[in-house]
């Protein structure tokens, strides 16, 4: 199954990639899902928000936009531009945290422990530095 | 802002997205400098929107890349775990570190990489080192769908420990000088690990948002962030990536080695500067 020794990385092995290209595309299939759901649904917020601030402003004082999710909910339903734009950065933000744990389950199903963990480390990682702030 | 700057930093975004989803750099080199030197925000505004643009970059691209198999999935989720770690030693270090010096020392290595690159420009794929056990094991070994000549090309993966190594150097070195890893990135999968650039550049663009992801939610739930800025590149740089990660595919590998020499050149200049003046 795996590529013959000397000929990797020449495109040699057609056949083999082929069959790569054609079978257990699962993990691929899910990831793209995940991140088509989070950039479209980020960009519809964001290209809302845009709009909604040049027709009025932001609704909130100068460098100010609601970062919980009970205060971005009730800016959503008021039509406040800041509420709309800071929901599609939040969304956005999200986005590779979800793959990054879409990807853990992937391995997992398919009982690969190795990948499942490093996934799983990884995103614990990320979870460290997001609330240590040390990750830039 | 008005709509008339929100549209300026809209087209600059799109550029930007373009360009660092085809490059792999997730488009921060050239928000940071776009937005302080024509939009006239301020540096602190500047590496808000900068890290909010290389998640837009990467996963705008990644949906691309993954669907066309650019994305080495596999192999991206294990070298995620070099590049994290290593960003979080880079900055819990960067207090204890001579960032000067480090700075001068990374642009002589970003000088010497440009230069290597320049040697190697008119070659497409890996080097066609042989695959690493680990790789085996691992299933790292993997294929693409070349759409130029219209045919699939298989790819081993080489020097995996190596590799590894070098991301978690990449994510050091971007957690002490607060550079995009992106860049180290590519250098690591197309010298070190041997993989097609095309391949590099793709999966790099795939990684670079998850350490950005952590930086980006330190930064929103502190209010750091500034959406008069963020906003507009942020849309920008999702239609820029996007676009980019379509027109990559029909690129010649040649033409991204030529495009990447510059942007080399560039960086390893601002950091000579940086390490310079402090």
């Amino acid at each position: 199954m795996n590529i013959a020794q000397g000929t990797a990385g020449r495109g040699q092995n057609e056949a083999w990639a082929t069959e790569r290209l054609a079978g257990g595309r699962r993990l691929e299939t899910w990831i793209e899902r995940t991140l088509l759901a989070g950039t479209s649904l980020s960009a519809a917020l964001l290209v809302v928000g845009l709009f909604l601030g040049w027709a009025g402003g932001s609704g909130y004082p100068p460098g100010v936009y609601p970062r919980s999710i009970s205060g971005i909910w009730a800016g959503l339903v008021s039509w406040r531009a800041g509420a709309w734009q800071a929901a599609g950065l939040a969304v956005l933000i999200a986005t590779p945290f979800v793959r990054v744990l879409v990807a853990a389950l992937s391995y997992l199903r398919n009982e690969e422990r190795a990948l499942a963990g490093v996934s799983l480390a990884v995103f614990a990682l990320l979870m460290i530095g997001m609330f240590l702030g040390a990750a830039h | 802002m008005g709509p008339e700057i929100s549209l300026l930093t809209l087209a600059i975004a799109v550029v930007a997205g373009i360009l660092g989803s085809l490059l792999g750099l997730g488009g921060g080199v050239f928000i940071i400098p776009a937005s302080t030197l024509i939009l006239g925000a301020s540096m602190h505004e500047a590496i808000g929107a900068s890290i909010v643009s290389v998640i837009a970059a990467s996963s705008g691209a990644a949906l691309g890349y993954v669907r066309s198999g650019l994305v080495n999935v596999r192999l991206g989720s294990f070298l995620e775990l070099a590049t994290t770690s290593g960003a979080l030693a880079g900055a819990v270090a960067a207090a204890h570190t001579p960032g000067r010096a480090l700075a001068v020392l990374f642009a002589v290595l970003l000088t010497y990489s440009a230069y290597s690159m320049f040697q190697r420009r008119d070659t497409g794929r890996g080097g066609g080192g042989a695959p690493h056990p680990l790789a085996d094991r691992l299933s790292l070994n993997s294929a693409y769908y070349d759409a130029q000549t219209g045919r699939p090309l298989s790819y081993g993966v080489a020097n995996v420990p190596a590799g590894f190594g070098v991301m978690w150097g990449a994510g050091i070195v971007s957690g002490l000088l607060g550079i995009g890893s992106g860049l180290l990135n590519v250098l690591g999968m197309d010298t070190i690990m041997r993989l097609p650039i095309k391949v590099s550049t793709a999966t790099s663009n795939f990684m670079i948002g998850v350490t950005a992801a952590a930086s980006a939610g330190y930064y929103f739930s502190r209010g750091l962030i500034t959406p008069e800025l963020a906003v507009p590149v942020a849309i920008g740089v999702l239609v820029g990536a996007r676009s980019g990660s379509l027109l990559m595919p029909h690129l010649a590998a040649s033409t991204l080695r030529r495009l990447f020499i510059p942007v080399l050149l560039f960086v390893a200049a601002a950091m000579l500067l940086k390490g310079v003046q402090g």
